[in-house]
Formats: C-alpha cells, structure tokens, sequence
C-alpha cells in the first residue's frame, strides 16, 4: 500500500439500526449502535474513525421522552476519566461482506478508563479532550460541566441538546498504521460493521437519582477514506488477497477474594506485547450509587477505605516465571505503613501500555497512585484513583511472547483479608494479523 | 550492469536549505549580529540583512512597549499583538506576506501548550495562557479536591477572599508594561516555511529584508489595562530602541558552501504562504446563511482558517484584546451551533453540513494534525468550567466580552481532493444561529497556498504553484 497518492474524501454514517424517534439510549432499548461502512475500492485510515453525537444525562424522564438536566449540585455525576467515552461497554468491528469479526473488546469502558488517563495528560483532559469528549479530570467539576449541562434544556430557540462529542475509538484494529482495505475483491476486509454496546445507566452514571438515565441524539460516525489513484485502483481490482498487522486488545475477567490472589488464563494468543489488569470491588459495578470506571487498589473495607496492599506479584508462563525471572516484591512488604505506590508494581503497569521511557504524557501521578484510603472517588483532587498491575512481554523485538499453547498467570500476595470480593478486568495486548482473501477472514493471533 | 540503484555520492553535498537534511558530524559555525532596523518607527519598520552564510531560522526580532502600570501584551498571542503585518523581500519580489498576521496568531498560539507557555512563552513572548483548576467546594469555600472552575495560571497566586470563593490574580510584573519588558518573536513565526527552509543568504545577490508593519497605537490593540484600577485607552507606544534583529547565521565548511553553490546553481523549492480575504458582516446577516468567496481560483490550497472577530472600539479592555474567534452565543441556556461547508470545484468538503461543535474542533485537529490547548468553554461554550470568581487582572474569565468563554471558535478546513482550484475559487457556507445582537464582526479566512521559490545565479524569484 505505498501508492496512496489519490485524495481523500470525508464519509459521514447514520446509524443502521437508527431508532424512528433518533434518540437512542440503553434505557429505551437501544443498548446497540451498528454502522455498516460499505465494501468499496478505497482505503479507510482507522484513525480518522470518530462516534459523533450529543449526549444528555437525566435525572428524571419526562413525557415527552427526554427528562429533567441534574443541577450542579445534585449528586449524579460520571466518570471523570472517561467523560463521554464511558457509555461505551463493548466494541465490534467485522467484516461487512463475510461477517467474520476482526476484533471485539468487551468491558471497553474498563479499557479505556486504564488506557485513556495514562496516556493522556491532565492538561490534555481538561482541554482537548473536554472539547471532543466532555471529560475533565475532577469529579466536582465533571458533574458540573456534562451532566449539569443546561443545554437545550429550554425549548426556546433550541439548537440541541446536551453535549457535543467526538470521540474516536481506540482499538488495535483502527489505530493500526496500515490503512484498510474495504475492497470486497478478496485484498480487502469487504467493508467494515462497526457495532457499539452502550453501558448500562447504572455503570455510566454515579450518584444517589435511582432513575437516572442518559440518553444520545444526532449520532452519526464519520471518517476519512483514500480514493486511490489509477494505478492503485488497478492493483487493488486485482488484487485477490492481503494481510494486515495490528495490535489488537483482548479483554478477560476474573474476581479475586483471597490474601492470595490467583489469575490464570489460556490466552491462545502467539504474540502477546503486554498485559495489564485492574481492579474494582465487585459491589461497584453496575451500581449506580458508585463510579463503575474506579481503578482502584484492593480494598479491604470499603466503608473505612482500608487498602489491601498487593506485597507481591508473579508473572508466569506454563508455570514459569515469565517475562520477569523474579518476584516483585513491593515496598509495602516491609513497612505496611508506607502510602506511597510501589515503584516496581508501577513502572511495570504503565509499561504495560507503551514503553515507560516514552511516556510523555500521564495523568498518574504520587496523587492518582497512592496507599492512601479512602471510600469514595470525590476524596481525589484529580480524576479518581489509577492503580494497576501489569507487565510488558517484549520492549525489545516487539514481536511479543507466545502464549498459544501455555497459560498465563499472575500469582498476587494481598492484604485482602475480608470478604470483599473484587473485579479484575484483565486486558492482552497481543499482534494479530488478519488475512483476507476471496474465501473470507482470517484472524492468526 | 545496471547501476541505476547506486547512488553517486561521491563530492555529494547534502540539501543545505532543507532543515533536517544535514548530517549530523557536518561541521558547523554560527555567527550572530544584532541588526538595528533601517526603518524604525511607531507604525513601521525595516530590517536589511546580511547576505551572508545561512539564516537560522528562529533568528529573533525582539520587541517592546514603554508604558506604564500593570498593562500586558494579550494573554493568548503576547507580543505578537504588535503585528499587523509581515513581510519578506528579496530584491523586488514578496518571499512571503501575512496581513493581520496578530489575529492569524491568535489561531496558532492554541497549538502551544499551555505548560509551554507557563514556562517558557511567558518570557519569550508574553503569551500566558495556561490552564488550573480552582478548588472551592460547594460551600462556596477553598476545598482540596473538588474544584469548581478552571482559571488562568501563571506561578503568581490569586489574592484570595476570606473563604476562599473567589479572588483576583494580577499579571506578572516581569511582562508589565511599565517594567518595560523585552519579548521577541521568531522568524520562523513570521515566515512558517522557514521551519523547513534556512535561506541560503550567501548566494542571493538581491537586498534581503524584512518588514514590520505595526498595529497602531490609536487602535488599543497593542496591549490590554488592568480592569477598574487603570483607565481605558492609554497609549503603549513601542520602545523604537528594543527593536532590534538578532540575525543567526549558519556557516558550513567553505569548500563545502562554495561546492553547494557551483552545484546548485539553481535552486527551487516549495512553501506555503498565507493569503487574507477578510469582510465584515452584522449580526443580522451571520443569522442566515453567507456564502463567501474566498479565493483561491487556479491555487493549491492545503487549509483554510477562520475567524470571526466581533470589533471593539475598546480592545484593551478584554484579556484576548480582539484576537478572537466568537463561538455561536448562549441564550435561554442553549448553546447556538454554527452550520458551515466549504465548496471546492463543484463539490462540498463534507458530505453534510458540519453542525456538532466537538466536530468542528476535529476538523481543525485533522487539518492542524496537532490539537489545540484550549477547553471547551473556549471553544464552543459549552459546560461552564470557566471560573466566575476568580478574575485575572479584575477580568471575568468566564466573561465572553472580556474573558475566554467561547473566543477561542476557530475553524480550519482540508481540501482533500489535491486539486488544484477552479476559475469559480472557494466559497465558504457558514450561518450562526445565535450571535451577539447588534453587533458588526469581522469574518477572516486565511489560505494556506502553495508557492515554488527559484534561487538563479543569485537572483530570487517566486510565484504560485
């Protein structure tokens, strides 16, 4: 795909299954959003895909099939790490012509509220990604700018309503580097079905409005494809199959109750790059009353805000440590007492996204990784805890380990010493190569 | 044989215009000369420079005002706000022109970051705009985490009122007029495509120079008052002995120079440059549907940027002064939304009507391929995170007449079809449903055109591609 000379064209797409009314929420039974990108003889540049729309949060419903806007000091509120990306759950991209699915990331909204705020800065939540997402990365702050939002509230010279957004998707498949081929000739993926799962109300929102709900308007996808030139349009008609790498996400799940904390998973995957998990208490999800998105520590009680301290961790492969040859043993091992984070555990968490050393831009910080207890995320000065544990596979060949055949595992020593249970929501970043051809996809992970 | 793929690189000199192109292990000296301005004065200036090795390109004008109190240069652009138009000359031809070139700045300084100008712009440019949150809880009083606004931040502290609700922050004394600071801008600022190109000043034969038409005093456009404790409408005249050019200039081995001349004894390359079209319109007019021509016929066009300026006959009293772009206003609490397409060659840019303001502030993502340092009230006025209480210079910040709320709407739009552009030009289609009642704005489209330079036996000629 050198030649890619030809222009460019701007593709704006209505949702395939729009509801007559155009609002769409999970409350009304809109859980889904499809949007088919049909099979054509042009390129798709993955990311310059964006989900645009309004997004309104309610209180109460109304009948005219919107509701009551929050004031600003009512307790509804969500999640500042996220800001609008946070009502996306599931994302599935596969092909529009044979159907196969290319790649699917469940718990999105988890990824995300890991990904997002270690890779972004704080000055870059709070600008250009209030703009395109509503995030702002402090919780009083995020209630007050999105959904107490009073726009379009009055029906008097009403443009729309709620707020603005697009957002782009980041997953391994459209942040690839490679344009897509949407031929249906066999070179290409046959065209694109980009499937959204929204999150439930009471994983999106926070706060103490049992009938909350938010609700999005004018939703529409756009982006930018490459009309090729002659002579690639030549080629690309007679081109009866391809390949494309990429980097692709895999998402697990797991709960964990025990001082001694055991993770194990057959990944089939042959090229894992990294792997990192988060946690949450499992009473948090789904629960209105509480940000879904938290990433917390391991809590013991969570009405005192007690940490349980993760005092060691084992990475391994079939039973071997894998890929470091020795445990990592924090410092909190030796004094209980200590409330700053781990260096060890974090470095090799944040590496886990991207190589530490090329880390420019974080929101983790001595603030938003700590010890310190506490019981609710409007105790932080930013946007909400963001502890992890994770470990990067390969930083040097970037061709990851093989974990095709041997299991993954995490073996944890914790302080969690009472009945708590907690959400571990384990995510792989692993190579994948999709073939394509006249028969159909492959996906070879 | 076939030797096709062997590259004779034998007595090969690497493309010394081209920055970037150089080796790292070439040698290389630096030379620097403080020029005084050949003209000098209140509305103008001239600087004639040196034929002589090569130009750095972030050689440095440097700048200043005498006044008196506590008045700044703009908080978004700096000193820039003294521009109001550049000009490069070799001989008898226009390298490169920009007129209203501070309100063209007043687009790019977005793309600085705010830590950035926090500590780096602050010094150089007067440019201070950076972002922090203010924490005060729902008491109304000073809290540790929930912050209840975002306000400007420079390391000065706001004073503060008893509780804590609110407060002012004054402007630093190191860019007060009445210190009489120095600030300098970059060449490469003046003239984008010299972050591309170092001008071979040795081999043209031709007078260089460059010129500075200034904003005149008259039009309170230079600098902006404290609210309230300083009058309106003083005059900050520019202190003619700070204007000065320091010229860098880039000297290579001199069999090697010499060697690039005799094998280059014509050069050419490509750049862009900016061309204004600009009109005026009321309010009642923007309230429907405009179609502007903006030119461009038989041009390349790689961006256009927009901005519309609402006029003021009293620029100082605002913290942006006039380089602004008004966002679409509020009114019954709804955010009015601003419609816009850009027809090229028969065709639409976007296949429907741009109307989400998040996507207008993609558009200018994509066409920047950088992303603005600026948040959303700033923008499109949306989600009140600007503070009301904390002021800057007495200056409400969440004001939009002389705060940031919604001053920051600038539009930027890709012509992706790489054609070059019909007899018939671009036409803009934009339409407001809300704009401040009553008042006359300024609508600017700048293009980003593309021109070739030839460099021929020391004779300097250029036109549009």
């Amino acid at each position: 795909m050198s030649n890619l000379a030809g222009s460019t064209s701007y593709i704006q797409l209505a949702p395939s299954n729009h509801p007559s009314n155009s609002t769409i929420s999970y409350r009304d039974g809109n859980p889904i959003i499809n949007f088919i990108l049909g099979e054509q003889d042009r390129y798709l540049i993955g990311s310059s895909v964006r989900i645009i729309g309004n997004l309104s949060v309610y209180k109460t419903s109304t009948a005219d099939g919107f509701g009551n806007i929050p004031l600003s000091t009512d307790d509804l509120n969500i999640s500042s790490k996220l800001g609008v990306y946070g009502m996306l759950d599931q994302i599935t991209i596969s092909s529009q012509k044979s159907k196969s699915v290319i790649e699917s990331v469940r718990h999105y909204g988890r990824f995300l509220s890991s990904y997002l705020p270690n890779v972004s800065s704080k000055q870059e939540a709070t600008g250009h990604l209030s703009v395109t997402s509503g995030m702002m990365p402090n919780n009083t702050l995020q209630k007050i700018t999105v959904p107490a939002n009073v726009n379009g509230s009055d029906p008097t010279a009403r443009q729309f309503r709620g707020n603005s957004f697009a957002i782009n998707l980041p997953t391994g498949f459209l942040m690839s580097k490679e344009n897509i081929n949407l031929s249906g000739r066999g070179g290409g993926t046959g065209g694109l079905e980009i499937s959204l799962s929204l999150a439930p109300d009471s994983q999106f929102l926070n706060g103490s409005w049992t009938n909350a709900f938010y609700q999005l308007t004018d939703v529409n996808l756009i982006c930018e494809v490459i009309n090729p030139s002659v002579d690639e349009l030549s080629r690309m008609m007679k081109q009866t199959s391809g390949t494309m790498e990429y980097n692709a996400i895999s998402s697990y799940y797991q709960t964990i109750a025990s001082s001694n904390a055991i993770i194990n998973f057959r990944l089939g995957l042959s090229r894992v790059l990294g792997v990192f998990m988060t946690f949450i208490p499992s009473t948090y999800l789904n629960n209105l009353t509480y940000d879904g998105y938290q990433t917390t520590p391991l809590i013991n009680n969570l009405a005192t805000g007690e940490i349980a301290p993760i005092k060691q961790v084992i990475f391994t492969r079939g039973g071997e440590r894998l890929p470091l040859q020795y445990n990592l043993n924090a410092n909190v091992r030796d004094d209980p007492g200590s409330t700053i984070a781990d260096p060890q555990v974090f470095r090799n968490y944040v590496n886990a996204f991207t190589s530490f050393m090329k880390v420019m831009k974080t929101q983790q910080s001595p603030i938003t990784n700590n010890r310190i207890g506490f019981t609710d995320q409007i105790a932080f000065a930013d946007a909400g805890s963001m502890f992890g544990v994770g470990v990067a596979m390969d930083s040097i060949s970037g061709q990851g380990l093989n974990f095709k055949t041997e299991n993954f595992g995490v073996q944890m020593e914790t302080g969690l010493t009472q009945d708590n249970p907690h959400s571990a929501f384990l995510f792989v970043r692993s190579k994948q190569t999709l073939v394509m051809n006249a028969n159909g996809l492959q996906v070879l992970t | 044989m076939d030797l096709s793929n062997e590259a004779d690189d034998r007595g090969r000199i690497p493309n010394l215009v081209q920055i970037g192109a150089i080796g790292v292990d070439t040698e290389m000296d630096m030379d620097q000369e403080v020029l005084d301005p050949v003209v000098n004065g209140q509305n103008f200036c001239r600087f004639v420079l040196s034929n002589k090795g090569f130009l750095h390109s972030f050689s440095k004008i440097t700048l200043g005002v005498s006044g008196n109190g506590s008045g700044t240069f703009p908080v978004g652009i700096g000193v820039d706000s003294l521009i109001q138009r550049c000009a490069l000359r070799i001989g008898t031809t226009i390298v490169a022109e920009t007129d209203d070139w501070s309100s063209l700045q007043g687009y790019k300084s977005m793309f600085i970051d705010n830590d950035i100008n926090l500590e780096r712009e602050t010094y150089l440019t007067s440019r201070i705009l950076n972002h922090d949150f203010t924490y005060i809880n729902s008491a109304g009083a000073e809290s540790n985490v929930n912050a209840s606004g975002l306000s400007l931040a420079t390391y000065l502290e706001p004073n503060v009122n008893a509780i804590g609700s609110g407060g002012n922050l004054k402007s630093q004394k190191e860019i007060r007029s009445g210190n009489a600071p120095v600030f300098q801008v970059s060449v490469a600022d003046l003239f984008p495509f010299l972050r591309f190109n170092q001008l071979p000043l040795y081999m043209i034969d031709e007078q260089i120079s460059i010129e500075l038409t200034f904003q005149p005093a008259s039009t309170f456009k230079r600098c902006i008052h404290t609210k309230t404790a300083e009058a309106q409408g003083q005059t900050f005249n520019i202190d003619e002995t700070q204007t000065k050019f320091v010229a860098s200039y880039i000297y290579y081995d001199g069999e090697m120079m010499e060697q690039y001349r005799s094998q280059n004894p014509v050069l050419e390359w490509t750049y862009n440059d900016f061309r204004l079209n600009k009109r005026s319109y009321t309010s009642a007019q923007l309230l429907v549907q405009q179609t502007l021509e903006v030119g461009g016929a038989g041009r390349l066009v790689g961006k256009v940027v927009t901005a519309l300026e609402k006029t003021s006959l009293t620029p100082d009293t605002s913290m942006l002064s006039v380089t602004t772009s008004e966002a679409p206003t509020i009114s019954s609490g709804n955010n009015g939304i601003f419609t816009t397409n850009l027809l090229l060659n028969d065709h639409r840019l976007y296949p429907m009507d741009r109307v989400n303001p998040a996507l207008h502030f993609h558009d200018v993502v994509q066409a920047e391929q950088n992303v603005p340092h600026i948040i959303r009230d700033e923008f499109n006025r949306q989600g009140v995170a600007l503070s009301s209480t904390y002021t800057y210079m007495n200056y409400v910040q969440s004001s939009a007449v002389e705060g940031l709320n919604g001053r920051y709407h600038y539009i930027a739009y890709r012509p992706t079809r790489n054609e070059r552009i019909n007899s018939k030009g671009l036409q803009l289609e934009l339409k407001y449903s809300n704009v401040t009642a009553a008042e006359t704005f300024i609508h600017r489209s700048w293009l980003e055109l593309v021109k070739t330079a030839r460099l021929e036996n020391g004779r300097f000629s250029s036109e549009y591609v």
